[in-house]
């Protein structure tokens, strides 16, 4: 019986190929929608998870009382961890890691770029599960200048000979002993690195504070005795860090300025990391969108359905003149339905591998297809199989399975139920696309704002050169002068952070105040206004004829604001000693548009008086020759270091890639909903005139013209959609609002940014329902009536 | 077998009422070959509807080999008129995704009648009607008297007591109308198949052994 079921199924798709197409179609791209959708929320729920000690795993988050939880600092001084574990059993062991080292790694003149170098401790390959490849766990980072690296960079250096126990330079001067090689880091990893090095090294580096008042510079991971819980050992570390920090170096008397919290590896990624809350955004958005685009498709399905049964409705009188019983009609369309169904889920599939490596670089991560995301993916197009059979194919057959059949055969068929519902479900999908296609069009507009916004200096025509290794770093002012000389130059200044995403803290005594502050702090020399063209708005900045206050600070509008400071200038603010306020400068961008500008202090003296970066101003529009002078200008100077230099326009763009890579996502989910509302309504209009081709041809006998049918058959549509838009343009206006609200600088939402989208849908719909009744409207009434 | 009191069958519209069928009082009993008749508007096919169980009416009694067809549920009814009634319509109503073997087969489907069971019993039909050759052929693909044939083959299948026919030639010419009521002609004399036709042709009816006349829902004659 089942087999009869299929093979009417069949004989009916195939004999209205246009409907099938649509409606095979529309189901296909609903699924596929879900399935990619569904893989993105699955990796970013997976991340982290491969850890064997997952369970066990906590990194520790330091809160300073300025900050909210998500903020956590998640770097600390060097001895935290040792010196707990000695105390308290319940930590079972620590790894520290480092934070990320710009290194140059050197063998037999080829040299490897990495920015992701870690320093380690020895325990790294036994608390985490990431993949040795050759080499011992236990003791791969014992020993001083000891390194693991990935297999990628050991492959560029050895080829295909064993690395362990070969040598590498790194940075120009300290040789390390490559000690084992690590199999590739898996994306869903937060920790990520091209090469480990031992903790160890950095102790028999003098340049390294390695003491609890140290640079706060190491990741601290804990694994907990499994019957240890981490509420406990939380509060037993606060009176360890009051003791052990606090006291001592925080400035302030008996408050808990630093607490720590324990973070579950397996919360880190969606929860503790810079970008948690735009993830976890990004993941109910597009949750929604996924939903909706399904809800769509299975909208196109079932007016589709109905629409086209009138043409089943005489088999189905028949077949119950035949003695089908309801229950067999309904088995008989719920078969058609699972039929349609699981060919719209193949077709899915099909198009979801295709659309993967489009999809992964939209997305800007790769979604490696592990044995459990293909079962994950596998349930959910089950799932979705046998959703969408229930709901569309159920409603289908109990609609059509409870008509009379002498109703049939007398050809009247009751209108008014099918209509109500069939123009909600149309209602329903322009609403949502008009919504979603107002969404894309106002993020375009807000990153098009944000992206041309002032942003208080130039970037445009601004090379930046790293200045890596303490080598090169120590001749600066010498590289300096002389690519002040080249010709096409017009300033050069160097700085420890280019400010483009985000500037180091540091902790700060300003004058009246009690507690320590955090505030970003960058160092540059004398040159910098005049480079990066930042006015200066009160007081004077450092110069060379004036060294005497070398030792000022230069703080921005942001700053005294918040210090309350009414006349900054002369005011104190300490941090290992006093320093005066010589002047202030106008506000400027150096994080994303996300946050509001916040207080930042220059100072003229960097770490070690070492500066890290040279930038530098050019003229004209064509810096290719400019470039090969610097190289030559380098390779004179620091012949051992590679020449490493970027464009500081392009770098910000990187800034927003996460904002802009959502946006497009958005754009081409959105963009798709419109098209499959239009494709539901062109098959709508398709059955509608074949429906009416009786009373089109009376009409036209009556002398109607062609706007007179075009007007008979768009008139329905045009005012659905406009309810739809009356509808969409509240709730959409609330969720852009919402949006728009985590940046602290954005556009105001005005009326048109609604109506022009709520046009272009309504044009599209118009154009389609006329192209397809003017080719009916210009038929031969004759032939339309003859059949009768 | 078939007993009709004292139907009416009316629709309103506005305060008055249209009577479809008025005082409507029957005896057919088994094995007669009746034939309707009437003008267009007279209430034949549907007496013929209420007959075969496809309409109700709105007053009367209905009895139907003993069963008052009146007190039935929709269900019963159903399980009647499967078993005992076969139709015959003037347009043949054919499904068209259905080959000629799987349209005679659909009514045996909805009886729950094993594979083995139902092939015998279609070839059985397929044979009897000459059209073997043609059981992989599609509606669309045959002429107006073959589709005929098949749709007298469809209603016979299950075996029926009754065939109801609605105009059965009025689609054919005169030949292959002739066929048909010949065939008719013989399931009534030899196979003992109770047959009620509504016709138009005087020359059809005289096929029957008894004649009713219809006029404005009432029966004006009986002969």
């Amino acid at each position: 019986m089942i087999r009869n079921y299929f093979k009417i199924a069949w004989r009916n798709i195939t004999k209205h190929k246009v409907f099938s197409f649509i409606n095979i179609g529309s189901l296909a791209i609903g699924i596929a929608a879900v399935l990619l959708i569904g893989l993105y929320i699955q990796t970013e729920l997976s991340y982290d998870d491969f850890h064997w000690n997952k369970k066990n795993i906590y990194r520790v988050g330091f809160n300073t009382e300025d900050k909210s939880s998500e903020q956590s600092a998640i770097e600390f001084t060097a001895p935290f961890s040792v010196d707990a574990q000695k105390q308290f059993p319940e930590i079972k062991s620590y790894c520290r890691i480092s934070t990320d080292h710009e290194s140059w790694l050197l063998n037999d003149n080829k040299t490897i770029k990495t920015s992701t170098l870690k320093y380690v401790d020895e325990s790294f390959f036994e608390l985490f599960s990431f993949k040795l490849l050759s080499g011992n766990a236990a003791d791969a980072l014992k020993n001083p200048y000891s390194i693991v690296l990935s297999k990628s960079i050991a492959e560029k250096f050895f080829g295909k000979e064993d690395a362990v126990g070969k040598m590498i330079t790194v940075d120009g001067s300290k040789n390390y002993m490559v000690t084992g090689i690590a199999a590739k880091v898996p994306n869903n990893s937060t920790i990520q690195f091209d090469a480990v090095a031992s903790m160890s090294t950095l102790y028999h580096n003098a340049a390294y504070h390695m003491d609890w008042n140290g640079g706060w510079q190491y990741q601290h991971y804990f694994l907990l005795q499994s019957n240890s819980s981490a509420a406990n050992v939380e509060a037993k570390l606060k009176n360890f860090i009051q003791d052990n920090y606090n006291k001592k170096f925080s400035g302030t008397d008996s408050k808990h300025w630093l607490t720590a919290s324990l973070q579950p590896l397996s919360k880190i990624h969606l929860w503790h990391s810079y970008n948690s809350a735009n993830t976890r955004i990004n993941i109910y958005v597009f949750s929604i969108v996924a939903l909706l685009v399904l809800i769509i498709s299975c909208i196109n399905y079932i007016n589709l359905s109905i629409a086209g049964a009138a043409s089943r409705f005489k088999e189905i009188g028949v077949r119950k003149v035949l003695g089908a019983a309801k229950k067999q009609l309904i088995k008989q369309f719920m078969s058609e339905t699972f039929l349609i169904t699981l060919f719209g889920l193949i077709l899915a599939t099909i198009i979801s591998i295709l659309l993967l490596p489009l999809y992964q670089s939209l997305l800007g991560k790769t979604i490696s297809l592990q044995s459990s995301q293909i079962v994950f993916i596998s349930i959910c197009g089950l799932m979705s199989l046998v959703a969408i059979s229930l709901i569309t194919g159920g409603y289908l057959s109990f609609y059509l399975s409870a008509l009379k059949p002498v109703n049939i055969f007398k050809m009247q068929i009751s209108k008014s139920s099918k209509h109500r519902l069939s123009n909600i479900l149309i209602v329903f999908q322009f609403a949502v696309s008009v919504a979603l296609i107002s969404a894309v069009f106002i993020i375009q507009l807000q990153m098009h704002y944000v992206k041309t916004k002032p942003l208080g200096f130039d970037k445009e025509h601004i090379i930046v050169l790293t200045l890596t290794g303490e080598d090169v770093q120590k001749k600066d002012s010498l590289l300096k002068q002389q690519i002040a000389n080249l010709s096409s130059v017009e300033s050069i200044s160097a700085m420890s952070e280019v400010p483009y995403n985000d500037i180091t803290q540091n902790g700060f005594l300003p004058e009246g105040r009690k507690n320590h502050v955090t505030i970003h702090q960058l160092d540059a020399d004398e040159d910098l206004l005049k480079t990066m063209n930042i006015r200066l708005k009160e007081g004077h900045y450092f110069s060379y004829g004036n060294q005497s206050e070398k030792d000022g600070y230069i703080i921005n509008q942001a700053l005294a604001h918040e210090l309350g400071w009414q006349q900054p200038i002369g005011k104190i603010i300490n941090r290992e000693g006093n320093h005066k306020v010589i002047g202030v400068v106008q506000d400027f961008h150096f994080a994303s548009m996300h946050d509001k500008i916040a207080p930042l202090i220059i100072t003229n003296k960097p770490y070690m008086n070492l500066y890290s970066y040279l930038v530098i101003k050019y003229k004209g529009n064509n810096p290719s020759s400019l470039i090969a002078q610097l190289n030559d200008v380098w390779k004179t100077n620091v012949s051992a270091a590679p020449f490493d230099y970027w464009f500081l326009d392009e770098a910000f763009d990187i800034v927003y890639k996460t904002e802009q890579r959502f946006q497009q996502l958005f754009f081409y989910f959105s963009v798709l909903s419109i098209v499959l509302s239009l494709a539901g309504v062109f098959g709508l209009v398709l059955l509608a005139i074949q429906q009416k081709t009786k009373e089109i041809g009376i009409r036209k006998i009556l002398g109607a013209g062609v706007l007179n049918i075009i007007e008979l058959v768009a008139k329905k549509y045009i005012y659905l959609i406009i309810i739809a838009f009356a509808i969409a343009v509240p709730v959409a206006w609330i969720y852009m609002s919402q949006l728009l609200q985590t940046f602290a600088y954005r556009i105001v939402m005005q009326w048109w940014m609604f109506l022009i989208p709520a046009v272009v849908v309504l044009f599209f719909a118009v154009m389609i329902i006329c192209i397809q009744t003017f080719r009916a409207s210009i038929a031969n009434p004759v032939k339309s009536l003859r059949t009768e | 077998m078939i007993q009709l009191k004292h139907i009416f069958k009316w629709v309103s519209t506005g305060g008055s009422r249209i009577f479809l069928l008025k005082d409507i009082n029957l005896i057919i009993k088994e094995g007669e070959f009746i034939s309707i008749m009437g003008p267009s508007g007279s209430g034949k096919s549907t007496l013929l509807n209420v007959i075969g169980m496809l309409d109700g009416f709105d007053e009367g009694e209905y009895v139907f080999f003993d069963q008052p067809v009146h007190q039935l549920k929709e269900k019963q009814k159903a399980q009647l008129y499967k078993n005992h009634i076969g139709f015959v319509f003037q347009a043949y109503h054919l499904i068209d995704e259905l080959t000629v073997y799987e349209n005679i087969e659909a009514p045996l489907l909805y009886q729950n009648i094993k594979t083995s069971e139902r092939k015998a019993i279609v070839a059985d039909m397929l044979d009897r009607f000459n059209i073997v050759g043609k059981k992989d052929l599609f509606p669309a693909q045959l002429s107006g008297g073959q589709q005929q044939l098949v749709g007298v083959a469809r209603a016979l299948v299950a075996k029926p007591r009754l065939i109801l026919a609605d105009e059965p030639t009025g689609n054919l010419n005169s030949k292959q109308g002739e066929e048909i009521m010949e065939l008719f002609r013989q399931l009534n004399r030899e196979d003992g198949v109770t047959i009620i036709q509504v016709t138009h042709s005087e020359k059809n009816a005289a096929y029957g052994s008894a004649i009713i006349n219809l006029l404005d829902g009432r029966i004006e004659k009986a002969e």
